[in-house]
């Protein structure tokens, strides 16, 4: 059991390896790395395997990696390795002709494999490892297109920008190493009540923003779109942004037991979610318009999470996984078919890819929660918990679902909708249009993740909600469906609410940068820190200098002394010089002469002939012996 | 019937003789070699025999004996080694032909 638990992460990191090495059928040997890693998961079925063992001990902190299959992780493993699967059948299809297929691959195997490193690691060492190669995996795969300047910003901004927070979820850990001695996250979590929650709980939440991006590291998301399609479906799905809701999830006792900083995510998140739809209605770049609504649900489930509905977050990160990553294949085989992701000049595409347009449209309606489809189930539970803290609340949560219809129904029926000339465009092939249907067909039935969700998570479930909220986010959302489909009817792809929410877009564009010019300025304040220790070291410098030149000074009265000393020598040398000169050298010239004399003699004995020397070896050793025989 | 320990030394003595005639009136280096090996060899049989009919109990004969043919074994290996590299420059292994030492 422990064997498939294994193999659930090194499949795909091993298909990584292989297709590095190989370089051959990369997209299907990715396929096959990530359906084995569903295999081994399918079989270990209902139980939980868990594998643990000491990574290293530095004096008395220990250090574990190991592996826990509960239930938390249980969904995440399965979202992660099914919509992997089905990306990656979808991405043999839209890499069908690239260049250097075998690095995207390799990277993208490696994601995954990442990822579900991840979520099922037990230990804070192994989560904070898979947690920064997932960063890595994804500055790779959005600046695939490294010969374009923007896609090599785009990678840039978004590691920089996740490194902001990978740096709360770094201090987090460590402080909580050094607090509990240990790296496992289970032993943390019972020990919660003794540490100090809200410090520790903040520096989590650091981490957690920066990688959902949100408010304020909210601009390296969008911007992501850089990267390839598939690229796009698997970040803004199960894995990338899905990390920092789950981070939020699996730490769900120390949030609990810090109030202050659970307010924060739900401010948090509320911002994020209304500022992002609203610059959602407004952008013109299909990809663009999913990306900002990825932001805007991931800012809903921080939002409930904060008012103390985790269920309900867990929930939605499934259907949203489901229905975005949806949404992305579709907006990818368009992009295939018109060259073009620019909704001004796309129009009338259901007709040349009714497909694709059917997914869209089954995604679209998910994300807009009407009632029989997936994320109404879901939307019903964060509408229970946000009436639960007063109908204000609940109404600000209407507000957000109305917003996502309008935004939802507006890019689809740019998109789409007979109108425009695209003549030119046809339908994707098989590998492309399939995985796309398969994931909205599940979309559609993610309502029955809930009943699934209820079994394995640990959390309590979210109150239900009277008949009038219900009928009223029914109506909320199919007015945003209504609004948004109208108005692209009517005038195309200008913005759903007017104008200004493009400004806003600059506004929270500013505000990351703004965000970036602190840390900025912060490590410029570092820099003045280390002037001002360097200005310490150079004084301790100057005063050394000072105390060498007394020593120097010291010095040279040694000197003088020492001067008549050796004059004195100098004198007693010059005497031995002269003795010498006059008698020894005369002798040691005769003695010279005399010993080349008897050399040149003695020549004669070296012949060069082994034998002979070999004889007076032996000879000199019988001599020797007959007189140590007759000496006694 | 037993052997007695001169008939041993007399078989190392012959072998030693046999030894020092090689390395004296060889002309090929490889001979000379195979010479210096056979000497060895007598004086680890000389060595053996002793110990066997004079201190049969103390293994120290022995001991030295395993030294000799380590010692034995590596020289070979060495002096062979010079012999390769000095065919190679010279093109002939006949130990009077290297004399440039001569006086």
């Amino acid at each position: 059991m422990t064997a498939l638990l294994l193999a659930v992460p090194l499949a795909p990191l091993v298909a990584s390896l292989l297709i590095a090495l190989w370089g051959k059928h990369s997209g299907w040997l990715n396929v096959l790395g990530v359906g084995l890693s569903l295999l081994a998961l399918l079989l270990i079925g209902s139980a939980s395997p868990a594998l643990s063992g000491p990574w290293f001990k530095s004096g008395a902190f220990q250090l574990t990696a190991g592996l826990a299959l509960d239930g938390l992780s249980k969904v995440l493993v399965y979202l992660v390795a099914g919509m992997g699967l089905l990306i990656s059948v979808y991405a043999v299809g839209y890499m069908r002709g690239e260049k250097s297929q075998p690095k995207f691959f390799a990277t993208f195997s490696f994601f995954i494999g990442a990822m579900l490193t991840l979520v099922l690691s037990d230990s804070f060492a192994l989560l904070f490892a898979a947690w920064e190669g997932v960063g890595l995996a994804s500055y790779l795969l959005i600046g695939f297109h490294y010969t374009e300047a923007k896609a090599r910003q785009a990678a840039l901004r978004a590691f920089l920008m996740t490194r902001v927070g990978d740096v709360g979820l770094l201090l987090g850990w460590l402080l909580a190493l050094n607090l509990t001695r240990t790296s496992d996250i289970a032993t943390f979590l019972t020990q919660v009540n003794t540490l100090p929650a809200t410090l520790l709980a903040a520096l989590f939440l650091i981490g957690a923003v920066g990688k959902s991006a949100q408010l304020p590291l909210t601009a390296w998301l969008p911007d992501a779109m850089a990267g390839p399609t598939p690229v796009s479906a698997l970040l803004h799905s199960a894995t990338m942004v899905a990390a920092g809701v789950y981070l939020l999830l699996r730490l769900s006792p120390l949030f609990a037991a810090a109030p202050a900083v659970l307010l924060a995510v739900a401010i948090v998140g509320g911002l994020t979610a209304l500022f992002s739809a609203f610059v959602a209605t407004a952008q013109t770049d299909l990809k663009r318009v999913l990306a900002w609504s990825t932001v805007s649900q991931l800012g809903e489930m921080f939002f409930v999470y904060g008012l103390g509905g985790p269920f309900a977050a867990a929930f939605h990160l499934g259907v949203h996984a489901l229905f975005k990553s949806t949404l992305f294949l579709s907006a990818g085989a368009v992009q295939h078919a018109a060259d073009t992701l620019d909704m001004r000049r796309l129009g009338g595409l259901w007709r040349m890819m009714p497909l694709s347009a059917l997914t869209f449209a089954l995604a679209g309606l998910t994300l807009a929660g009407l009632p029989p489809f997936g994320a109404f189930w879901s939307e019903e539970a964060m509408l229970g918990t946000a009436v639960q803290n007063g109908w204000l609340v609940g109404a600000f949560m209407l507000l957000l679902i109305f917003l996502a219809g309008v935004y939802i129904s507006r890019a689809g029926v740019a998109t789409f909708w007979p109108r425009g000339e695209n003549a030119q465009a046809h339908e994707v092939g098989t590998l492309m249009a399939w995985p796309g249907l398969i994931l909205a067909v599940a979309a559609l039935f993610g309502g029955l993740l809930g009943e699934a969700l209820r079994g394995l998570l640990p959390f309590t479930l979210s109150p239900e909600v009277t008949l009038s909220w219900r009928i009223s986010a029914i109506s909320a959302s199919a007015l945003g469906l209504a609004w948004g489909g109208v108005r692209a009817v009517r005038l195309g792809a200008s913005p759903a609410l007017g104008d200004w929410p493009r400004a806003l877009g600059t506004v929270l564009e500013g505000l990351t940068l703004g965000t970036a010019r602190g840390t900025w300025a912060l490590s410029l304040g570092l820099q003045w820190v280390e002037g001002g220790l360097n200005s310490g070291a150079r004084f301790t410098a100057h005063g050394a200098m000072g105390g060498s030149r007394g020593v120097q000074r010291a010095e040279s009265g040694f000197d003088t002394s020492g001067r008549v000393v050796a004059d004195f020598a100098l004198s007693g040398a010059n005497l031995t010089a002269r003795a010498e000169k006059s008698g020894f050298a005369e002798g040691a010239n005769k003695l010279a002469n005399g010993l080349g004399t008897l050399g040149e003699q003695l020549r004669g004995l070296e012949t060069g002939k082994i034998y002979l020397y070999t004889l007076i070896l032996f000879g000199w050793v019988l001599i020797m012996a007959l007189a140590a025989v007759l000496w006694r | 019937m037993t052997i007695p320990l001169s008939a041993y030394l007399i078989v190392a003595a012959v072998l030693f003789g046999i030894g020092i005639y090689t390395v004296v009136a060889q002309r090929s280096a490889v001979m000379v070699l195979m010479g210096v090996e056979v000497l060895l060899n007598a004086i680890g049989l000389n060595l053996i025999a002793f110990w066997r009919y004079v201190h049969p109990q103390d293994y120290s004969g022995q001991i030295f004996t395993i030294l000799i043919v380590t010692v034995g074994a590596i020289e070979m290996a060495v002096g062979l080694a010079i012999m390769m590299l000095l065919y190679r420059n010279r093109q002939t292994q006949q130990v009077d032909d290297y004399q440039e030492l001569k006086g």
